[in-house]
């Protein structure tokens, strides 16, 4: 039995796009199908707690949507669960739930413990059961006091902690959460990520997808990245090993008490060390140092004789390409680019 | 007038203009974007073309093919209470609409619009539809339901004035609607139209007042809309309707035959009047009470 | 492939269904407005008619089928507008994606919206005949009343079922089956008898038009009624036992119609995208 919670074989899927606003018979060149996903691979290993990372109009909610069987695929293939979403929806929605930031579900005229009880009855679950799960998770998202509050009457933040419990209440086998701090302030984003993180730890059958655009949150939660866009999976790895395809040796950044120039030259003979730069900043009188290494582990050698030769260290820190970084280079854009003209 | 007022009064009335504009625009985007602009006009004319249908089929079933000016009465009542209910429906209906479906109407409220002119403008589309609809009914009836109305008896003179007079106190009670909508669920949203259908019991729509009990009789004196219907009748058929009693043509509504053509401008007139007025501080109060209730942009449904 | 018992298919069914039926009927009396609109209003709206009938000087009896007429449309009105067009306004708050998400059959919660919408409407119905009758002094003949039950189950089945059917249509297009069944709403009181002898109308037009009647349930359900409860009043368009079975053959119909639309408009609307498009 396969060990992957999704599979995702060369998947595409197009739109029909409508004109924009403009006359339509400006721009006749224009494109009249609009490829969200072009022969998209992707495989997530039960257990994973997967991120996908890319801009607006990646593709990223399209593949959410077609993994959790709300759209069907134009070509290719995608199982989850090891059922196909096309052939086997049905069964496919018994081991899933899905997460969207931003979004209300459920009745503004019910209470907020109502609203998850009926999603609860969706998935078959008892009432006392769900009442259970319901008041559980409540309790972790701080709002168990608004537990018989209309959802009409929640801000926006409450909504989507109501809206994150719903998801984990049926606790599904492969859960997708499509930016699911959207809304939160830092210490519900907080309580969210540590829960989800403690959940697919807690069992090791459980998986879940991420969409996010705060790539701290990818950074910390992750444990592989798919970064997509224009329909198309550029890189997936750990994030280690992506900011790596950047920068493959360690860079260390020193600032110390000013030294000698003679002194400089014998730092730059440390055994393990690539290159050094130092820079004077006479605002600070210290030395702006970097060294590249071939190892982490040529860093205490360096220490060593930095301090051997009398130099005084005030500051030491590691720099890497930040996962950012990593974004900016595959997909050459910012994460709020956005194509024109595109209506799916 | 100074000059400061006088420039004031300019830029409000530039404003206005603007967004009853704009508002008329949305309006009509939205009505006639589901479907090609014929067949949205076929559609629009059905359903009112069904519902006068149904009452001359109900009239043909009953009467026994016999006529006299009731069937008149009733056809032209039915063709101008189309324009009834659709503009008492558009108002109202573009509360729930921005506020429920498109979660547009804080963006309104947080903008310079001006609300009314937004409301108004926004249901021209449907008082649009609404005057097309009577105006096809009127012509269907006069060529193949032998209604018989004489072109050459309209007196056009009244029928413009009482015309106008009547829009103008449909939109103001469209503007009350509007109001309640502002603080009602969304199961409200067809409040225009099942407005409009009270009103058929006590706005002489398709019987006259007479056979009413005195209660509701005294109530439909009350209404604008029954002076309003009346007073089309009258114009378009170039008087009263009447009907045979113990074989004398005696008014078809003693109770409203009283009231002179001078006497309906008069009442349309103060109701125009009172209407607007009244409709403007209504508004202006529920505002405040949807505005204290947080029902701007609440979401209702279930 | 999922497998599970049917006991526990039934129980999922039941479970689904009640969830669903639950804001229908807890909402109603969150929201007390809804008395002044499915109640007051419309007893005003029929007791017009029932003026009118006076004003054209017919039988007292026509008063009688008014007044059954204006109860049944409460079931009417509520299966359009309120089975049909629900899907339509759940797509709209993101409710649908939620609701295919569920491992849930659609049947299951529209069953739900049937029991809830069915609640409403007989709270409007009985309003209706109850003051109505005692205003006009209508009296129904209940003699037959295991038949007049059964043709009202009967009717109710077929006509929910079509609710059913006509919400796989919502599913699919949004606004231009809205705006259909909106232009179909006159039409379709015109063509039941909802406000006069059923009999009357078809016998003036060409059969075609039977045809088109006899497939609304609410057209044969009621002219069953009538002439049950106002016997020798009314000469309905076949006899009441002849519409009792074309009522069953329209509820065996309408639902598995249902089961089969509802899965090919899911479909559908899966692969051109509509489940999550919002303001079409």
């Amino acid at each position: 039995m396969s060990n992957l919670a999704i599979k995702a074989n060369y998947v595409g899927r197009t739109y029909k796009v409508k004109a924009s606003g403009k006359r339509r018979d400006q721009d006749k060149s224009a494109p009249k199908l609009l490829t969200a996903l072009d022969g998209v691979d992707l495989e997530v290993k039960q257990g994973e707690l997967f991120g996908l990372l890319g801009p607006n109009g990646a593709g990223k909610t399209t593949l959410i949507k077609i993994c959790t069987t709300l759209l069907a695929p134009t070509s290719g293939q995608v199982s989850v669960a090891g059922l196909d979403v096309v052939k086997d929806a049905q069964a496919v929605r018994h081991k899933i739930n899905m997460v969207s930031g931003g979004e209300t579900s459920g009745y503004g005229i019910l209470t907020v413990r109502e609203n998850l009880w009926m999603f609860c009855q969706f998935y078959g679950i008892p009432t006392k059961e769900a009442y259970r799960r319901i008041d559980k998770l409540l309790r972790v998202v701080e709002l168990e006091d608004k537990a018989s509050t209309r959802i009409s009457s929640l801000s926006t933040g409450q909504r989507q902690r109501m809206n994150f419990c719903r998801g984990f209440i049926t606790d599904p086998e492969v859960l997708f959460l499509d930016e699911p701090t959207l809304g939160l302030d830092v210490t519900a984003a907080r309580i969210v990520r540590k829960f989800t993180r403690d959940w697919v730890n807690e069992n090791p059958t459980r998986t879940v997808l991420i969409t996010t655009h705060y790539m701290a949150e990818a950074d910390e939660l992750c444990d592989r990245i798919a970064i997509i866009n224009n329909g198309k999976v550029h890189a997936c790895d750990t994030p280690q090993n992506l900011k790596k395809l950047l920068q493959k040796q360690p860079v260390f950044k020193i600032v110390a008490s000013r030294i000698g120039l003679e002194a400089i030259e014998q730092l730059k003979t440390v055994s393990g060390v690539v290159r050094l730069t130092a820079k004077y900043e006479p605002e600070k009188d210290a030395l702006d140092m970097s060294y590249i290494l071939e190892d982490e582990s040529a860093i205490g050698a360096a220490v060593t004789k930095l301090t051997s030769i009398g130099g005084n260290i005030l500051s030491l820190k590691k720099e890497e390409p930040t996962l950012e970084d990593v974004f900016i280079k595959l997909v050459g854009k910012g994460l709020t680019e956005v194509d024109e003209n595109v209506q799916p | 007038m100074t000059e400061t007022a006088a420039s004031s009064l300019a830029l409000t009335l530039r404003e206005n203009l603007r967004t009853f504009r704009i508002a008329s625009w949305l309006g009509w985007q939205i009505e006639s974007n589901w479907a090609d602009p014929i067949v949205f006009l076929i559609f629009s004319i059905l359903r009112p073309m069904a519902a006068a249908l149904i009452i001359v089929v109900m009239y043909q079933v009953i009467a026994g093919g016999v006529r006299d000016d009731f069937f008149e009465y009733l056809f032209l009542s039915n063709a101008f209470f189309v324009l009834v209910t659709q503009a008492l429906a558009g108002m109202s209906w573009t509360i729930f609409d921005d506020r429920e479906n498109y979660k547009m109407l804080k963006y309104v409220y947080t903008s310079p619009a001006r609300k009314f002119a937004y409301l108004i403008g926004r249901a021209v589309g449907k008082i649009g539809i609404g005057i097309l609809t009577t105006l096809l009914l009127l012509a269907v009836g006069i060529l193949f339901l032998h209604v018989r109305m004489d072109v050459r008896t309209i007196e056009w003179g009244w029928l413009s004035v009482y015309f106008v007079l009547g829009v103008i106190i449909l939109v103001s009670l469209g503007m009350v609607l509007a109001g309640v909508s502002l603080v009602i669920a969304r199961h409200g949203e067809f409040i225009g139209e099942v407005t409009a259908g009270s009103l058929l019991l006590v706005s002489s729509a398709y019987f006259p007042p007479d056979i009413l009990p005195i209660g509701l009789k005294q109530l439909s004196l009350a209404v604008p809309v029954t002076y309003w219907l009346e007073a089309m009748r009258r114009s378009l058929m170039g008087g009263v309707l009447t009907t045979t009693f113990n074989g004398a043509r005696v008014p078809l509504s003693p109770y409203l035959a009283i009231f002179s053509n001078v006497d309906l401008l008069l009442i349309l007139t103060i109701s125009a009047v009172v209407c607007s007025i009244g409709s403007y501080y209504f508004f202006s109060w529920v505002e405040q009470r949807a505005k204290e209730k947080g029902m701007i942009d609440r979401v209702t449904g279930y | 492939m999922y497998n599970r018992s049917v006991h526990q298919r039934v129980v999922h069914f039941l479970r689904a269904a009640n969830g669903r039926a639950y804001p229908r009927i807890w909402g109603l009396s969150r929201e007390p407005s809804w008395v002044f609109f499915d109640v007051l209003v419309p007893l005003l709206n029929t007791t017009a008619f029932v003026f009118l009938y006076r004003a054209m000087h017919a039988p007292e009896s026509y008063v009688g089928f008014v007044v059954l007429g204006a109860t049944l449309s409460a079931y009417w009105l509520n299966c359009v507008w309120m089975m049909g067009t629900q899907l339509h306004w759940d797509k709209r708050e993101g409710l649908l994606e939620l609701y295919v998400l569920a491992p849930v059959s659609m049947m299951a919660l529209l069953w739900g919206m049937a029991i809830g919408g069915f609640y409403q409407a007989t709270l409007r119905a009985v309003a209706i005949v109850l003051v109505l009758s005692i205003a006009f002094g209508v009296h129904f003949d209940l003699m037959q009343w295991p038949m007049e039950l059964a043709i009202f189950s009967i009717t109710m089945l077929a006509l929910y079922g079509l609710g059913m059917a006509l919400s796989s249509v919502f599913l699919m297009w949004g606004r231009e089956a809205w705006q259909l069944a909106l232009a179909l709403h006159e039409p379709a009181f015109f063509l039941t008898g909802l406000n006069f002898p059923l009999s009357k109308l078809l016998s003036s037009l060409p059969g075609f038009f039977t045809f088109i009647s006899a497939i609304i349930p609410i057209s044969f359900g009621l002219d069953a009624l009538r002439q049950l409860m106002f016997p020798g009043e009314i000469a309905g368009v076949l006899s009441p036992m002849q519409e009792v079975l074309v009522l069953c053959g329209l509820a065996v119909f309408f639902v598995v119609l249902a089961i089969f639309a509802l899965r090919r408009m899911e479909w559908l609307a899966r692969v051109q995208a509509r489940l999550s498009l919002r303001w079409q």
